[in-house]
């Protein structure tokens, strides 16, 4: 039997590029769009259950972005992991998983006061653990360039 | 960035469309185009298929006067 040969790309570099470009947005729009779905579908108040292949799909993106971003020492384009950094996203992460704690349990249970608890427990618990966990990844990417950057050249200089 | 122009005079002294010089370097001729009006910047290993084709040198063709 003929061995199948490889197919060829053909893309020149420039389509390429743009392709690959293309590609980022298409990458970008799925995870926001995932994002804004799960969060509006969880404050809908809908199951964990119902929500499980979205959530292993966005988990998914977000795992291998992270690892990968990590193996080549990149973090972001703009910001930089300082405490201050690190702070604000966990407050983010903590205010919009406290509304959404808040708003899921006051449609159970019209509670206020205790929605509003809950909302803050949750929020206050989100932005601990986030900042743990980010202040973690930055001292795994920190070693990582420092790694990266201490490479030794093909002549061993 | 700027249109390359040197480009566009070398492909005319040889008598060449950008099609003829795409096809010459292995790309579409849209990439061709993008290169002479300064919208793309091709890697080095294009740059130097686009000077064999065209009998230059890669400053006669991509160098940029400050």
């Amino acid at each position: 039997m003929k061995s199948r040969k490889k197919q060829r790309n053909k893309l020149d570099e420039m389509q390429e590029q743009k392709l690959l470009q293309i590609e980022h947005t298409g990458c970008w729009l799925a995870f926001w769009g995932l994002a804004v779905s799960l969060l509006v579908q969880c404050c809908m108040g809908l199951e964990w259950t119902c929500l499980a292949g979205e959530w292993v799909v966005f988990m998914s993106l977000s795992l291998y972005v992270t690892i990968a971003c990590m193996r080549n020492g990149i973090w972001d384009r703009k910001l930089e992991p300082t405490p201050k950094v690190i702070l604000g996203s966990s407050a983010i992460a903590g205010l919009i998983c406290g509304f959404l704690q808040f708003t899921r349990s006051y449609r159970e249970y019209h509670a206020l006061f205790g929605s509003i608890a809950a909302g803050i427990f949750m929020m206050g618990f989100t932005a601990v653990l986030c900042y743990a966990v980010m202040s973690i990844a930055a001292s795994i990417y920190r070693s990582r360039v420092k790694r990266l950057e201490s490479e030794e050249d093909e002549d061993g200089k | 960035m700027a249109r390359n122009i040197a480009i566009k005079v070398a492909r005319a002294e040889k008598d060449m469309t950008q099609k003829e010089l795409a096809e010459a370097v292995g790309v579409s001729r849209q990439t061709i185009n993008a290169i002479e009006q300064g919208e793309y910047n091709p890697t080095i290993r294009l740059c130097r298929a686009i000077c064999r084709v065209l009998g230059k040198r890669l400053d006669d063709l991509f160098w940029e006067e400050e």
